[in-house]
C-alpha cells in the first residue's frame, strides 16, 4: 500500500514561536521551509507556495498581527513615511495584516484550511474571518487555555478532517471550507436535544443531512420520521402532525397517531416548514415548548419524545416580517445555530469528488453494470468482473490513478470546464441529474465502447448533449436575467442617477429571483456567495422585501 | 457612540493581549512541568524570548515597555496595575532564572500566568467600555 505523505503546514507569522512550538508538538508533520526558516513572514515569502498545485500546503497557520516593514505590508506594500497619519495607517495595516494575507490566499486557494490565530474577540472581526472562510481560532477568554497547545490540537483536528470520509450514506460532504464548517457544527449539535433548523436552497441535500447524519449521530433509539409540509393539504396538516381522534373531521373513522408520536424517541424532520399554517405553527410551538401534543379533537395532551429538526427553503425571518411565520416559533427553532447548507456554486472545489461519487453509484447499479459489461464484450474486452473499477475521467486525474481501471467514461475537457463554471441553481440534485443523464446516454444510447491500447474500455461522453442539458438547466436563469433593464432616468444629479439605477436593478432582480437573495446575488453578481452583501445593500437602499412582494 | 480615543484604547489593549498575553505562556503545557529543568527551559523560551523584532529579541518586561511607550499614554497606571504587579515579580525573578530552585521557578510561572490573565482581563474590560 502506498504510504501517505506527511502533512505539510505553512506557518505565516512574523514571530518564529508558533513554528517552533508546532515543530515540537507535532513532530510528524512537515513545516514548510522558507529560506532556512520554518515560517514565512510576508506574502512575498508565502506566495510561491500557492502558485503551483504541487506546492500548496495542507494547512496554513496564520497570525493576525505582523510587525513587518512597509515594503512587505499588504494591501499595496507602499512606503508610508513618518507623518502621524502614516504611523496610524502602518499600525492599522500591521494589526490587520493576517486578514489581508488571507484575502490574497483565498484568491489562489479558496478552500484551503487556514487557522487564523488571534487575540481578537470582536464580532466584526469574526464576520470578516468567516467571510474569508478562515477556520478561525480565537484565543479564548479562559486564560488557562490560551497556550500553544490549543493551537496544536486544532491543527491536529483539521488534519484529521482531511481523512474524514467524503460521504455519510447518501450525504456528500466534500472537503470545501463551507462543508468543513458544517461538519464541525453538526458534530457539536447532533447529540444535543435542541430543536434545529436546517436552511439552504433547494437541492443542497438538507433531507440527507438530517436522515443520514444528524439522526444517526444523535444516539436516539427511536425512528427517523420525515414530514414534508408542502405535500400535505393545509386542512390536514394538524391531523398529520399531531394525530386525530375518531370523528375529529369528516373521514376520521378511527383514532390516528401523528408524526410526532410516530417519531417518539427518535427524530422528526419537518421539511419546508414555511408551508405550515399559522394554526399548525401555534401547535408546533406548544409541542416544542411544553413537550406535549394534542390529537385533533382530543381533550387530553400527551407527552412526546421526538427531537424536532426543521428545514426551510426560504428565509424565515422574511416570513416573520411578512406576518406569515410566527416570530416566537422561529426563535424556538434556534436560528442562531441554524445549519446552513451552502449552494453548489459556493463549493466548486467539491465538484471533482462529487462527480466521482455520483458516477461511482451509477457504475455500481446492477442494471447499468450489466449493460456496460455487454458493451465491453462487444468491443472485444475481457469479461467485466464485479470488482473491476470503472472511472469517470474529466481531465484532472493523474494518469497513474486510472491505471487499474477497466472502463473509462471520458468527458472532454471543455465539457468539464462548462460543468465547473455552471451556476447550478438546482444545486447537487440538478448536478446529479445532468451527470446521470450524460452517463445513461453513453451506456444506453451511445456508440458503445472502444478498447484503448491498455485494453481498457473507453466510453465517450457526448459534449453536445451536455451543453443541451446545461442550456436547459440555464433556461430559467436566462429568463430572469433578461428581465433586467435600465430605467429611463429621472434624476437631476449624478449621485441621484446612480442611486436610481441601483434601486431599479435591485428591485428587478428581487422580482426575477422571487425574493430569494441568494438567486438575486447570482443574477446581479454571478455568484450566490454575495447573498449577505446583496441583502444588506437592498436594505440600505431603503427597499423592503415586504413591500416589494 | 465610541470615540476615536475609545477605539485607540481597544486596539492598544488588543495589541497587548497579542504581544504579551498570548506569548508569555505560549509554550505552557496543560499541566505544569514537575521537573525543574523542563520548567526552566520553557520559562526561558516564553519569558526571555517573548517577541523578536528586526533589531532584537525582547523579554516579557521589554515587550511591555515597548507597548507602554507606544500606547501607555491612553491608560492610567491604576488601569494597568493588575499587569504591572505580577510583571514586576517576573522582572525580579527572570535574571536569576538559571539559579532558581523549583519553588522559585513555580513562583515565576505563576507570575507569568498572572500577567497573561491580567492582559486578557484588561482587553475584556477595555472592549466592554467601547461596546457600552
Amino acid at each position: 500500500m502506498k504510504a501517505r505523505r506527511p502533512a505539510r503546514i505553512l506557518v505565516l507569522d512574523d514571530q518564529p514561536k508558533t513554528a517552533d512550538l508546532l515543530a515540537r508538538l507535532l513532530p510528524d508533520v512537515v513545516l514548510l521551509d522558507v529560506d532556512g526558516r520554518r515560517h514565512a513572514t510576508s506574502w512575498r515569502e508565502a506566495e510561491a507556495f500557492f502558485a503551483a498545485k504541487a506546492r500548496v500546503p495542507d494547512v496554513v497557520v496564520l497570525d493576525l498581527r505582523f510587525e513587518i516593514p512597509d515594503e512587505d505590508l499588504l494591501p499595496d506594500k507602499r512606503p508610508l513615511g513618518d507623518s502621524a497619519d502614516a504611523k496610524r495607517e502602518r499600525r492599522d495595516r500591521r494589526d490587520r495584516q493576517g486578514l489581508f494575507l488571507l484575502e490574497r490566499m483565498r484568491r489562489l486557494a479558496p478552500d484551503l484550511p487556514v487557522l487564523l490565530t488571534t487575540a481578537h474577540e470582536d464580532i466584526p472581526f469574526e464576520d470578516e474571518a468567516r467571510r474569508l472562510n478562515a477556520d478561525a481560532f480565537t484565543y479564548t477568554a479562559d486564560e488557562g487555555a490560551a497556550t500553544g497547545e490549543g493551537l496544536a490540537r486544532l491543527v491536529r483536528r483539521v488534519l484529521r478532517e482531511r481523512e474524514a470520509p467524503l460521504t455519510t450514506g447518501r450525504f456528500f460532504w466534500g472537503r470545501s471550507a463551507a462543508m468543513r464548517d458544517l461538519r464541525r457544527r453538526v458534530a457539536a449539535l447532533a447529540p444535543t436535544a435542541l430543536p434545529l433548523l436546517v436552511s439552504g436552497p433547494t437541492g443542497t441535500g438538507k433531507n440527507f443531512l438530517v436522515k443520514e447524519v444528524l439522526h444517526p449521530l444523535s444516539g436516539r433509539k427511536g425512528p427517523f420520521v420525515g414530514f414534508d409540509c408542502a405535500t400535505v393539504p393545509e386542512s390536514l396538516l394538524q391531523a398529520a402532525l399531531f394525530g386525530s381522534v375518531r370523528g375529529a373531521y369528516t373521514g376520521a373513522v378511527s383514532d390516528r397517531a401523528g408524526v410526532f408520536e410516530a417519531a417518539g424517541g427518535g427524530t422528526l424532520f419537518i421539511d419546508e416548514i414555511e408551508n405550515l399554517s399559522l394554526d399548525a405553527q401555534k401547535s408546533l410551538l406548544t409541542a416544542l415548548n411544553d413537550g406535549v401534543v394534542r390529537r385533533l379533537g382530543a381533550s387530553q395532551e400527551v407527552p412526546h419524545t421526538a427531537r424536532v429538526v426543521t428545514a426551510a427553503n426560504v428565509d424565515l425571518r422574511e416570513k416573520v416580517a411578512q406576518g406569515s411565520f410566527r416570530a416566537d416559533l422561529l426563535m424556538r427553532l434556534n436560528p442562531a445555530i441554524a445549519l446552513r447548507m451552502p449552494s453548489l456554486s459556493e463549493r466548486t472545489e467539491d465538484l471533482p469528488e462529487l462527480s466521482s461519487d455520483i458516477a461511482g453509484r451509477f457504475f455500481r447499479d446492477a442494471a447499468h453494470r450489466a449493460r456496460i459489461a455487454s458493451h465491453v464484450r462487444a468491443a472485444g474486452g475481457a469479461e467485466l468482473l464485479a470488482e473491476d473499477e470503472l472511472r469517470l475521467v474529466t481531465g484532472d486525474e493523474e494518469p497513474q490513478a486510472l491505471k487499474d481501471a477497466r472502463g473509462l467514461f471520458v468527458l472532454p475537457r471543455k465539457g468539464w470546464l462548462a460543468m465547473t463554471r455552471h451556476a447550478w441553481p438546482g444545486n447537487i440534485r440538478q448536478f446529479e441529474m445532468v451527470l446521470v443523464d450524460l452517463l445513461s446516454a453513453a451506456v444506453y444510447a451511445g456508440d458503445g465502447a472502444q478498447l484503448d491500447k491498455e485494453g481498457r474500455a473507453v466510453f465517450a461522453l457526448e459534449p453536445r448533449l451536455l451543453f443541451d442539458l446545461l442550456a436547459g438547466a440555464d433556461a430559467g436563469k436566462a429568463r430572469a436575467e433578461e428581465r433586467l433593464s435600465l430605467p429611463k432616468p429621472t434624476a437631476s444629479t449624478v449621485e441621484d442617477l446612480r442611486r436610481e439605477i441601483e434601486v431599479s436593478l435591485y428591485r428587478q432582480a428581487f422580482h426575477a429571483a422571487e425574493g430569494d437573495f441568494s438567486r438575486m446575488s447570482e443574477i446581479l453578481l454571478g455568484t450566490a456567495k454575495e447573498e449577505r452583501a446583496v441583502r444588506l445593500r437592498f436594505n440600505k437602499l431603503g427597499l423592503s422585501a415586504r413591500e416589494e412582494r | 457612540m465610541p470615540t476615536a480615543r475609545d477605539e485607540s484604547r481597544k486596539r492598544a489593549a488588543t495589541r497587548l493581549k497579542h504581544d504579551l498575553g498570548k506569548y508569555v505562556r505560549f509554550s505552557a503545557p496543560e499541566t505544569r512541568e514537575t521537573e525543574a529543568g523542563a520548567l526552566r527551559e520553557r520559562l526561558g523560551r516564553d519569558l526571555r524570548e517573548t517577541r523578536k523584532t528586526a533589531e532584537a529579541t525582547l523579554d516579557a518586561p521589554a515587550v511591555f515597555a515597548v507597548w507602554l511607550e507606544e500606547d501607555g499614554a491612553l491608560f492610567t497606571s491604576a488601569e494597568l496595575d493588575a499587569i504591572t504587579r505580577p510583571l514586576a515579580r517576573v522582572e525580579e525573578l527572570l535574571p536569576r532564572l538559571e539559579a532558581l530552585e523549583l519553588a522559585g521557578l513555580v513562583a515565576l510561572d505563576d507570575a507569568a500566568a498572572e500577567v497573561a490573565t491580567a492582559c486578557f482581563a484588561f482587553h475584556r474590560l477595555v472592549s466592554a467600555d467601547v461596546a457600552a
